[in-house]
């Protein structure tokens, strides 16, 4: 039985995004350049489009390794 | 009626001559009549007189002092408006200022935050990387193609990161309307 800590990853993944997503909301009522969308030349949206795949695809990796590792 | 007789005086005027007036009318032509009470009643003028003596309202300008007055009051209200759109803008102006040392510590701690998340996929991947040492079974076609797009997502994200970083060491200026 070999531990991974892919699910974990995974999570503090989440939370973290969780974290700068109300950051950005609290502080852009404050902060009109943030508000508008000024801290970064690229959407948010896809930077998050890319992590959700990518997060994606690991949680179909755990369940490949918990398979391979039952046996 | 018929025309009247001997008034055009051969090739000169066509009017007649005062002589000819005297001898026609039996009066100076530069005096006055004497206003009797039915010439006043079939002058021209007696439309004027019922308005005392003065033109309509509408078919003059006001008196100056009128005039004055309202463009008075005009000026007062104009300067009433510009007046709370100054103050709106100072009190918008001194809450900006209020809230400039905030502003910064939250741009700040967004940036960090956002490196903290780009950390964590790079841990992502890296534990991604592990599996195949790991667990030998699993399939490797997987796991490749969950550490490039780990990988990409980390690119995203550092990137992101990085412009939050300069975004949060930028001089902060009073912008008026940017946003809604």
């Amino acid at each position: 039985m070999t531990s991974t800590y892919l699910g974990s990853r995974v999570d503090d993944i989440d939370a973290q995004m969780d974290r700068v997503a109300s950051l950005i909301d609290s502080a852009g009522r404050i902060d009109r350049e943030l508000a508008a969308g000024l801290g970064c030349n690229a959407s948010m949206a896809s930077v998050q489009v890319r992590i959700d795949t990518a997060l994606a695809n690991t949680e179909s990796l755990l369940k490949a390794v918990r398979a391979a590792t039952k046996k | 009626m018929a025309p009247r007789q001997s008034v055009v005086h051969e090739d000169r005027s066509p009017y007649e001559t005062e002589a000819q007036f005297r001898e026609r009318t039996g009066r100076s032509a530069w005096k006055r009549v004497p206003a009797t009470e039915a010439r006043l009643r079939n002058s021209r003028l007696r439309e004027v007189q019922k308005n005392g003596g003065r033109p309509l309202k509408a078919a003059n300008f006001e008196p100056k002092r009128v005039r004055k007055a309202k463009r008075k009051v005009l000026i007062r209200g104009y300067v009433g408006n510009k007046m709370a759109d100054v103050k709106i803008e100072l009190a918008d102006r001194s809450e900006f200022f209020r809230n400039l040392r905030l502003v910064k510590l939250q741009r700040r701690k967004i940036a960090q935050e956002m490196h903290v998340l780009a950390d964590r996929l790079r841990a992502l991947q890296r534990e991604v990387a592990s599996i195949e040492h790991r667990v030998p079974t699993v399939d490797l076609a997987l796991v490749d193609e969950t550490r490039e797009l780990v990988g990409d997502a980390l690119k995203a994200a550092a990137a992101a990161a990085d412009e939050f970083f300069v975004f949060s060491r930028q001089r902060i200026y009073y912008v008026k309307d940017l946003a809604a």
